[in-house]
């Protein structure tokens, strides 16, 4: 394994560290992104991205860890542009900057809260996204969801104190704005800015449709809105997102990954993950143009 | 401004460094190396280490910041850490800084763990420096390794009171703290340290940087005994980096970062 640190993007305001496998030829033409989580510089919370990449690598992935404009060691952009637009430049870049050094076309992007926030919205525009690995993304309590998550409070005072404790340790970009505790609703189960439900779903649902296999990990921060993986698809029942969607709920992990076990358990899903993106039968823009013609 | 990142020392297992030039005029020939603390302090103090580096760049002094091995961006596994290892590394870098810049007059600046390994290599091994920062040095192992016992439970919302000792994460084989593992060597290495028991003086100069506690009055004494002249930075915000809050939000202090230039600078 081999680490070569990278200056790209505009004027390379850009920093970024490429880890490549040692002599050989990257499995399956697939790379891995990994993305800032909240303002956290590159190696991520408990420098979980270096491990990520590193770990990736030694199964033959190579994995660019990098920071957003304004964030670690990248210089700001100097423009007006909004943040999440921000970084889906940014994240182009860096898929710009995986192909340059390692020809890989095809990218697996990681990303937690905030993370995950910009590589779904960069999936949107860039097909070379082929799978999206989002830790705590957008969620959309359902009524079952809150019974549930209630219920566990009340049996468990100190599971109630846990959980408030940590909700307030989200790394969040933003300042809070309050959810509604009550009632299944339209908007997202926290204070990030997330589009409305059906919004989420619809893009969701094109990025899957277009060939970018998608799993969404929720930890136990995100129990107030989702605590059980079959709760998602039935909160999301209007749209078919086939089996490139794989849901999961981690409940008795925390949201930055704390405990060596989780990092652990997740390096694992990673493992798998790629090996499922890698059994793709296409690239996704192949992919992209035939949706386009059967569209036409 | 954003500075240089290469790789430096063993081609093996480099170590992950940037470099900020000097802005102004001035001399040329001075530089400050920058030692961060350990793990979860070392992700809360990361903008402010540059910050502070861009701030030292701007008044003249050449900079070096950097990774210890199997820490940040330089190569090793976490596991892998030593407190050995990272004193080497830190000689390494000083020559590094020396070589880039030609800089004679070097001051080191260390927070947390890092202040504490500035002070003891800076004592047994003298070398002509121009000064010492050291901003909320550990000064005694045991408490530390408490403290990061306590700040793990706190991270997973626990109990912090039935908590006496790291937790084992046992399919691994180590200790873990914050999300971090701390292998028996270095566990060890830190039960052990102390910095009341050293016995030369580090540097003619030092700047201790943090609350006036009992174990900060303990250093500054000891130092003082040992001949070491020195001041003392209390600005209330000095200690503010170490925070959860840090993680979520820009925490710096600023106040603090200029006084730390502008002592450094009066260094001759």
């Amino acid at each position: 394994m081999m680490e070569r640190i990278q200056r790209f993007g505009d004027n390379d305001r850009l920093l970024g560290i490429l880890t490549e496998p040692a002599g050989q030829k990257p499995v399956g033409d697939i790379a891995v992104l990994l993305l800032n989580a909240g303002i956290i510089h590159r190696i991520g919370p408990h420098r979980l991205n270096v491990k990520l990449a590193r770990h990736a690598a030694s199964s033959g992935y190579p994995a660019l860890r990098f920071d957003l404009s304004g964030l670690g060691d990248s210089a700001p952009a100097g423009l007006s542009n909004d943040f999440a637009d921000q970084a889906v430049s940014d994240i182009a870049a860096a898929l710009d900057c995986i192909e340059q050094q390692t020809g890989c076309r095809r990218v697996v992007g990681v990303g937690l809260c905030s993370g995950a926030d910009n590589l779904f919205n960069a999936a949107g525009s860039d097909p070379r996204l082929c799978g999206l690995m989002l830790l705590d993304p957008y969620a959309y309590a359902s009524f079952t969801a809150k019974v549930m998550f209630l219920a566990q409070c009340a049996s468990n005072a100190g599971h109630w104190k846990r959980l408030a404790f940590k909700m307030g340790q989200r790394l969040r970009p933003f300042p809070a704005s309050g959810a509604d505790e009550t009632a299944e609703t339209e908007a997202s189960d926290d204070d990030r800015d997330a589009p409305p439900r059906l919004e989420f779903g619809a893009r969701l649902l094109e990025i899957v449709r277009r060939g970018t296999r998608v799993s969404l990990i929720y930890t136990e921060n995100s129990s107030s809105a989702i605590n059980a993986a079959g709760q998602f698809r039935r909160r999301f029942r209007e749209f078919d997102f086939g089996d490139s969607l794989e849901v999961s709920v981690y409940s008795d992990v925390d949201h930055t990954f704390t405990r060596l076990s989780s990092q652990h358990r997740l390096m694992g899903e990673l493992d798998r993950f790629l090996d499922r993106c890698r059994s793709m039968s296409r690239e996704p823009a192949a992919a992209a143009e035939d949706r386009a013609q059967i569209d036409a | 401004m954003s500075g240089l990142a290469f790789h430096f020392c063993d081609s093996s297992n480099p170590l992950f460094g940037i470099y900020h030039r000097p802005e102004t005029g001035g001399p040329g020939n001075r530089a400050v190396l920058l030692c961060p603390p350990f793990g979860q302090e070392e992700i809360r103090s990361n903008r402010i280490f540059r910050l502070l580096a861009e701030q030292l760049a701007r008044s003249g002094f050449h900079v070096l910041r950097f990774d210890y091995f199997a820490t940040g961006d330089s190569m090793g596994d976490c596991e892998q850490a030593t407190l050995e290892q990272w004193s080497k590394d830190i000689i390494a870098a000083h020559d590094e800084l020396k070589d880039m810049s030609g800089a004679n007059r070097v001051t080191w600046l260390g927070l947390g763990l890092g202040a504490t390994l500035v002070a003891s290599i800076a004592a047994r091994r003298e070398r002509g420096l121009a000064g010492l920062v050291l901003w909320d040095a550990v000064t005694n192992g045991k408490a530390y390794l408490a403290d990061l016992a306590r700040g793990h439970a706190k991270m997973l919302g626990e109990d912090m009171a039935v908590v006496d000792a790291l937790p084992v994460a046992a399919e691994l084989g180590v200790r873990e703290a914050m999300g971090f593992e701390i292998s028996a060597t270095l566990a060890d290495e830190l039960m052990a340290l102390r910095l009341d028991d050293i016995d030369r003086r580090p540097a003619r100069k030092a700047l201790v940087v943090g609350q006036r506690d009992a174990a900060q009055v303990a250093l500054v004494d000891r130092l003082g005994d040992l001949g070491v002249k020195l001041e003392w930075c209390e600005d209330e915000e000095a200690s503010s980096w170490n925070s959860e809050s840090a993680l979520n939000a820009f925490v710096v202090p600023a106040a603090t970062i200029r006084t730390i230039t502008a002592t450094v600078g009066g260094w001759r």
